[in-house]
């Protein structure tokens, strides 16, 4: 059979197994195996079994992902999210939903040292959720305030998404991180915004009792500053590679969450949930690793490349195109999972597109582009991962409401979305 | 915490009393402690560097090869929390009895792969030390790391299996 046929059933395969509810790394290392072994037979894709795999694991570039993994589940041990919140909430509360807006401005504070949205989410969610409820809020505005919220934990750098970007990318996780820095704040601006509209639109006030606590909060709040300067301060300047701000991180957190009283069992569930999370994505990777070494003998990658460039299609429209499938994909299947599933497919096509920049500054600038298109699948129905753990902090059965809560949100995200791709500066500024 | 609780929510006290769930969950302890003592020597060598300009001796290699050992010792608890994720949107509708035999299936398919990968690996891991290969700077034995990925796989593929008899009561 030919390359581009058995590529075409290897899809179709791929999406039969993940439509009977196969785990998505497990479906990729399947189809890709039984793909290769089509094309190239049995003997070698098997023999290349025998190391392949341990390559995967014992890859320099992909140790930084446990690293940053439990850096984010240290410092949710820590007791920093109360003092965020606090800080928050002396600058914010006297302002319309100023209380909503704290917590949105809390996640970001805390998204400053988690590279993970749902430790964001669900860190910042315990603190402020039962707040959030004491000052009359209603369930869906305080839920969807807080899962929207969540998503600037992979927003502003650090980000597990970015760095997975940049290693599939072979880009540098420093510049990435230096671009994600504006959007980031656009993403916290806007999402202020919206709380701040919502409010008004239902004539509620604000809320002075907070700002008593101001001095406290900012004293209580210092270390985590301190840990995003050193962190990030780290790899701007050069001091160190991201593996190694990322070991700083996880040093300087749990020196922290230990001065602040983690008890062993809180560090034990800080280990534990590293230890899924890595699995699941190392998993995700080896079963990509396997899955784009058969689509690179059907030479599909290449064929999209060349099929685009003979289109006369517009490089926009493409761009567009594939954001729209990311925004559609991300409302039925985990984020991460997409990235490195589609990535190796679209990234040659959209860095092969003339949008008047460099290649880099595309590679970059599609790189922040798909991180805000993955963060917005977080929140949007059916299975939006944030949605679901600030609905089950929250006790309650309505769910409907938080995707409710959620819609302001959405909005923001859909201007931000709309000025990232018409102004590729704003992403390359700082670049 | 925030994942854990996710998973958990699907963990039958079947699962969790048995003496299979408390070995993958104290081999990932173990793989987390490997990574908290790569950031303690990763620092470390940071310090050395740039105050007494000596830098731990091939901590790049160590970082690698920790890691590597790290990832593969958090496979089982992943495998026996199901935490590999799924799409799960299109066969919701399907009655119980058919997303049982497809959960059934998948689980079947996972534990095949992995005992796959585990003998494939297990065959690397004995070349790798008939040639005895190693890392350049500190002569890391890389049949090890291998060989603890095909073993952690190897007990993936039985916790899959072990999934298959002991199945998570329906959340919907």
């Amino acid at each position: 059979m030919e390359g581009p046929t058995v590529g075409f059933i290897g899809f179709a395969a791929l999406l039969v197994l993940l439509v009977l509810r196969v785990p998505i790394a497990f479906a990729m290392l399947l189809t890709g195996l039984a793909g290769s072994i089509a094309l190239s037979g049995f003997g070698p894709v098997v023999a290349s079994l025998k190391t392949q795999p341990y390559a995967t694991f014992a890859n320099h570039a992909f140790s930084v992902i446990p690293l940053f993994l439990l850096m984010g589940a240290l410092a949710a041990r820590a007791g920093l999210a109360r003092a965020l919140f606090d800080l928050a909430r002396a600058g914010l509360g006297r302002f319309r939903g100023g209380v909503a807006m704290s917590a949105v401005a809390g996640c970001g504070l805390f998204g400053a040292i988690c590279g993970s949205s749902l430790a964001t989410a669900a860190t910042m969610g315990r603190i402020a959720l039962p707040e959030l409820r004491r000052q009359g809020y209603s369930h869906g505005a305080a839920t969807g305030a807080l899962a929207a919220g969540g998503t600037l934990g992979i927003l502003i750098p650090p980000s597990i998404v970015l760095v997975l970007f940049a290693i599939l990318t072979e880009q540098n996780i420093a510049t990435l991180f230096l671009a994600a820095f504006l959007p980031g704040a656009m993403a916290l601006v806007g999402y202020l915004a919206a709380v701040w509209i919502t409010a008004y639109l239902r004539g509620e006030g604000g809320d002075p009792s907070g700002n008593e606590s101001a001095i406290g909060g900012f004293g209580a709040a210092l270390p985590a500053l301190g840990i995003f300067l050193i962190v990030i301060g780290g790899i701007y300047s050069g001091l160190f590679t991201p593996t190694e701000a990322a070991a700083v991180g996880v040093v300087l957190t749990l020196m922290l969450a230990w001065w602040r009283g983690m008890s062993r069992g809180e560090f034990v569930a800080a280990l534990l949930e590293t230890a899924t999370t890595s699995a699941m994505i190392y998993m995700i990777l080896l079963g990509a690793d396997i899955f784009s070494a058969f689509l690179a003998r059907t030479q599909a990658p290449q064929m999209l490349t060349e099929w685009a460039a003979v289109s006369g299609l517009s490089p926009w429209l493409l761009l567009v195109c594939v954001l729209v499938l990311y925004l559609v994909m991300g409302c039925i299947m985990d984020s991460l999972s997409m990235i490195i599933l589609t990535v190796p497919l679209f990234f040659p096509l959209i860095v092969s597109l003339d949008f008047g920049l460099s290649p880099t500054e595309v590679a970059i600038w599609f790189g922040i582009l798909t991180l805000v298109v993955v963060e917005v699948g977080l929140i949007t129905p059916p299975i939006g991962m944030n949605v679901f753990i600030i609905h089950r902090l929250s006790g309650s059965d309505d769910m409907a409401a938080t995707f409710k809560g959620v819609v302001p949100f959405l909005i923001s995200d859909t201007v931000r979305i709309a000025l990232l791709v018409a102004f590729p500066a704003i992403t390359l500024v700082f670049v | 915490m925030p994942d854990n609780e996710l998973a958990d929510a699907g963990l039958p006290a079947t699962v969790t009393n048995d003496p299979m769930y408390r070995l993958a969950r104290g081999l990932a302890v173990l793989g987390g402690l490997i990574l908290v003592m790569l950031a303690l020597i990763t620092v470390a060598s940071i310090v050395g560097r740039n105050l007494l300009s000596a830098a731990v001796p091939g901590d790049y290699e160590l970082v690698e090869y920790g890691a590597g050992l790290a990832a593969a010792l958090f496979l089982p608890l992943a495998q026996i929390e199901l935490v590999h994720p799924r799409i799960t949107i299109f066969s919701d509708r399907f009655n119980l009895t058919a997303r049982r035999m497809l959960d059934g299936l998948a689980l079947i398919i996972a534990a095949g792969l992995s005992l796959g990968l585990a003998l494939q690996l297990g065959r690397g891991a004995w070349d790798a030390f008939r040639f005895n290969d190693q890392s350049m700077i500190l002569q890391l034995p890389s049949w090890v790391g291998i060989a603890v990925l095909a073993a952690a796989l190897c007990l993936a593929a039985v916790l899959a299996a072990f999934r298959l008899v002991r199945p998570a009561p329906d959340m919907s």
